[in-house]
């Protein structure tokens, strides 16, 4: 049955950093209305009078009648969040990464199958910035000719509370830079190549005091030879998005990526022609095409994705559990790669 | 909104070929007089981007009068040749000739070729991009088979082709069929460009796109040099600037996806023109011109480019 028409009601799990993106977002929505707030913090329900507030999700699973939660809690509780929202008959969005190990994305999609009239998508907001989209249209038309490799580095600095915040307790998060932010980063390669089977890695504490790794360095191969190089770092002192597609024709290169902190520079996507006798400049310095976004909507595009995924009962084509699952199993192979 | 750019440098002997310039120039010299002594059957145009009926005269060129918008700052030749005058000039005329020549072609086809092939890489990226498309495409007045040769290689891509000065009612495909209308080089040479748009809006499917490319009102050449500018006024009738083209675009219901101005060339022409007739300039032109080295041009020329203030001007709109 579509829904065309309705106004969604929404509750949030999680109203941490990510949760108030989400709420910004959904608030200034026509579609939808949010209703509820869920978090240990018990003092949201002074900040955010004007919705029902609580400290255990649960209640609000049990007390409130809403269509879509979503999920923003720590990958501790992210699973679980996101199971017990689809047996209470909603659907649901839950940011990345989908809990702490592939057992708890596999618990989502066994939960999932019980209930196919729900919606489920997780937050892999990188394949909606205009800069990936672009680059995914040159891939798809094949005007560059299929893909030969791609060499992937996502980085940050960590950050002066980086030792004691959440994302450094392994019981929290269930590992390090590689599973929250570097599983952006594969989930490109994927989004851009297709499915990996062959993984060499190393995963190192370099400098952080923390219990899990600072940083990745993985090679990656498809069935059909494509290969995928990351470098996933919580070392990198000048935060870097640098994402170069090699192709039979041509080659893209996607640097930068724009955020709430402009930390990760302009987002810019170059593509070119390869060039043996240097008609569009000089041999092996192509003419360039520099195309440049100044905006970034990829939070509100997801949404709307996700949210006329439930409108029109249709399935969810990108970030959906399968995306999630493979993104996954790319993180702890890599990780099980380096043992 | 995004905005493309072109980065490397395209040297300006290179899309206009000293070796053809004296017949090129003699030729088309011969037709625009032709026209112009014809000027009793020229018509005024009020401006062809935002339709503003104020405006002023800017300047004359080969006797022909350019006018500048009040509103918009789009500049417009007013009074201007009518569809005859343009038949004769594009297809019977000695210049006419001399451009379908092999001279002529052989001359350009170092560039012809990268350009035709980065037109055709445009299309099908656009393409791509529209939804639930079916590859339909229509060329709007293609200076030459090349594109659709390349393009019909792409076994995902229907091509068709519309001439721009056809009065044939079978020429016209305006039964909203198309994915995707690339217009490349022609907006700036139409006599009515707003019926034409309106045309190929018709021919649209609602969520097709539009790509165009035209000689730009808002290029650092044409400022620079105002009344000095080498136009070749039939063929550059309207200097559309970035604001004047966006409420074209507003006005026919095509919602603007990108504006971008990639041209290369704004900095080599002022150079060139102030150096041929020994002009004086503006202060900073001057300046960057005669003090500055080819780093500093070259880098110039890109922010040009990225500040939507090169004369070459692209455009991606999408049917509402």
């Amino acid at each position: 049955m579509t829904r065309e028409n309705t106004l969604l009601k929404v509750a949030i799990i999680g109203v941490g950093k990510v949760g108030r993106t989400r709420l910004n977002i959904l608030e200034a929505h026509p579609d939808v209305r949010v209703v509820a707030l869920a978090d240990t913090n018990d003092q949201i329900a002074s900040e955010f009078t004007q919705y029902s507030c609580y400290t255990n999700y649960t209640d609000l699973l049990n007390n409130e009648d809403v269509d879509i939660v979503f999920v923003a809690t720590t990958n501790k509780h992210s699973a679980l969040a996101v199971i017990q929202s689809l047996e209470a008959g909603k659907h649901v969005f839950c940011e990345k990464p989908p809990g702490r190990s592939i057992e708890d994305i596999e618990n989502i999609v066994t939960a999932e199958r019980r209930f196919p009239n729900r919606k489920l998508q997780f937050g892999f907001n990188h394949r909606f910035h205009y800069g990936v989209m672009e680059a995914k249209s040159i891939i798809d038309s094949q005007v560059l000719g299929k893909v030969l490799w791609a060499r992937g580095i996502y980085g940050k600095m960590g950050g002066a509370e980086f030792e004691t915040c959440w994302r450094s307790k392994l019981d929290e998060s269930g590992g390090g830079i590689l599973l929250d932010q570097g599983i952006h980063m594969l989930d490109l390669f994927r989004y851009f190549m297709g499915d990996f089977n062959q993984v060499q890695s190393i995963v190192q504490t370099m400098h952080w005091d923390i219990p899990m790794e600072d940083n990745a360095f993985a090679l990656l191969k498809t069935q059909d030879n494509k290969v995928a190089m990351l470098h996933s770092s919580a070392t990198q002192w000048k935060h870097k998005f640098n994402l170069e597609v090699c192709m039979e024709e041509g080659y893209l290169n996607l640097t930068g990526i724009l955020s709430s902190t402009q930390s990760y520079g302009d987002e810019t996507l170059v593509y070119a022609r390869k060039d043996y006798d240097g008609h569009s400049g000089k041999p092996g310095n192509p003419k360039e095409n520099k195309i440049f976004f100044d905006k970034d909507h990829s939070w509100s595009l997801e949404i709307n994705s996700f949210l006329n995924a439930i409108k029109t009962d249709t399935p969810i084509l990108s970030g959906n559990s399968e995306d999630a699952l493979k993104a996954m199993q790319m993180v702890f192979d890599i990780y099980n790669a380096d043992k | 909104m995004k905005r493309s750019m072109i980065v490397g440098v395209t040297n300006e002997d290179v899309v206009h070929p000293e070796n053809i310039k004296t017949k090129l120039e003699h030729t088309r010299s011969v037709i625009e007089k032709q026209l112009a002594d014809d000027n009793d059957n020229f018509t005024d145009s009020d401006c062809p981007a935002c339709q503003s009926t104020e405006h002023s005269h800017a300047f004359d060129m080969h006797t022909f009068h350019y006018h500048q918008c009040d509103s918009c700052q789009s500049v417009f030749m007013t009074p201007r040749p009518n569809i005859e005058h343009l038949k004769t000039y594009y297809n019977d005329s000695e210049y006419a000739a001399f451009l379908k020549s092999e001279t002529y072609k052989s001359s350009m086809s170092t560039f012809s070729k990268q350009l035709v092939r980065h037109r055709a890489d445009q299309i099908v990226i656009n393409n791509q991009q529209i939804e639930n498309s079916h590859g339909r495409i229509l060329l709007y007045s293609p200076k030459s088979s090349e594109l659709k040769t390349i393009l019909d290689t792409n076994p995902k891509l229907n091509i068709s082709t519309m001439p721009a000065f056809s009065q044939n009612k079978k020429d016209h495909h305006d039964t909203g069929e198309f994915d995707l209308i690339a217009a490349f080089d022609i907006f700036e040479r139409l006599i009515d460009p707003i019926s034409s748009l309106k045309l190929l809006f018709s021919s649209l499917k609602v969520g097709g796109r539009l790509i165009l490319t035209l000689r730009s009102g808002s290029g650092f050449d044409l400022l620079t040099l105002w009344e000095n500018i080498d136009l070749v006024p039939v063929e550059h009738m309207n200097l559309m600037t970035v604001e004047g083209i966006s409420k074209l675009m507003d006005n026919c219901n095509i919602e603007v996806q990108e504006i971008s101005t990639p041209g290369q060339l704004d900095v080599q022409i002022v150079e060139r023109i102030k150096t041929d007739k020994d002009l004086e300039i503006n202060r900073f032109a001057s300046y960057l011109i005669n003090s500055r080295d080819q780093f500093t041009k070259n880098e110039f020329q890109q922010f040009l480019q990225r500040g939507l203030l090169s004369s070459h001007l692209y455009l991606v709109g999408t049917k509402k």
